[in-house]
């Protein structure tokens, strides 16, 4: 009778393993990080931000067009080096930003693909005319979560990767 | 048995431990943790800001005064479960707040002890309104420095309990 609890218990010991195991396979970067943006493939320096719920990209909205009940936003992105690129996404959504010491302020939402360290993800991005702030991407939790801890002391400690070209 | 048994369970411990703990001796801990402040020893959420540099703690009826020749401030320390303690302190800067498309925003700030997990340090921490968020607190990177890294997937994974939180108690 002993074995089969011996047996459960070494099943879950594995188990417990595995899932630390995967917890620490979680990226350690920097509160600071080069991010790749695609469309576009072009890095942009990035604060990575506990304190927000989503990513922010500061951006220009420089016109609209409606096509079939579907809106598309051109906006044009300053890399930080002096270069812009211009984009146009589809808005996805609406988003209602909270912050300290101001009012209440809605953005428009696009989907982008952003590169941080091994990992690239398709993440909802809010575009906000954020001009005067030192880094133009602010990366919130909803992409972080469950790959990236973040590590308040260091900055630039990965490198984004294209996934499948210089990855493996 | 009763060995094999054991030492089963102390491996699995053993792996759950080395999750959680880097290299340089400085410990993971989740987006939202509780602390205990010093003086009063309230008990709060807060939530780990690696955006921020710096702590800013919710308070009310903040009022500045005179003492021995120093500026001063009073003001009300209150907590999610409803507590509420008036704490003293002197004056340690006026904290000017960047804001994006505004003017700084200006904060008394004052020192005061947090313990998270472990780890204990006097801080600068500015005070303001934060009735509208959950969290009555933030704790910036000054507080993490050389002691935590963020997990934002994660939640209370500590308690707090500093040496010097029970002393001053």
């Amino acid at each position: 009778m002993a074995a089969p609890r011996c047996l459960a218990l070494l099943i879950m010991a594995v188990l417990v393993a595995f899932v630390s195991g995967a917890s620490a396979q979680k990226q350690v970067v920097g509160w600071v990080e080069k991010a790749l943006v695609r469309p576009g493939d072009f890095t942009l320096d990035a604060k990575l931000d506990t304190g927000a719920g989503n990513t922010s990209l500061d951006a220009r909205v420089v016109g609209e067009t409606n096509r079939n009940g579907r809106k598309t936003l051109k906006f044009v992105v300053d890399d930080g080096s002096g270069n812009t690129v211009t984009l146009e996404r589809e808005q996805v959504g609406i988003e209602t930003v909270t912050s300290q010491g101001r009012e209440d302020e809605e953005r428009p939402l696009v989907l982008l693909e952003i590169c941080l360290g091994r990992e690239c993800r398709e993440t909802i991005v809010n575009l906000a005319a954020r001009t005067g702030l030192k880094y133009p991407l602010l990366i919130g939790r909803s992409f972080m979560l469950d790959f990236v801890i973040v590590d308040p002391d260091n900055r630039h400690k990965v490198q984004p990767h294209r996934k499948g070209v210089q990855d493996r | 048995m009763k060995i094999t048994r054991s030492v089963v369970f102390g491996l699995a411990l053993l792996a759950v431990g080395a999750a959680s703990a880097t290299a340089d001796n400085r410990i993971v801990v989740g987006l939202v943790e509780e602390v205990k402040i010093t003086p009063g020893g309230m008990s709060l959420e807060a939530k780990l800001d690696t955006g921020a540099d710096h702590s800013s703690l919710h308070a009310e009826n903040i009022s500045r005064f005179k003492r021995g020749g120093e500026r001063w401030v009073r003001f009300d320390v209150v907590n999610a479960e409803g507590d509420r303690i008036t704490l003293e302190r002197e004056l340690a800067r006026v904290a000017r707040i960047k804001r994006p498309d505004d003017r700084p925003q200006k904060r008394p700030a004052v020192m005061l002890g947090v313990c998270l997990g472990n780890v204990y340090k006097e801080i600068e921490v500015n005070l303001v309104d934060r009735s509208r968020f959950r969290t009555k607190m933030l704790i910036g990177r000054s507080f993490m420095k050389d002691k935590l890294l963020v997990d934002p997937s994660k939640k209370n994974t500590v308690k707090p309990e500093c040496e010097e939180t029970r002393k001053a108690k």
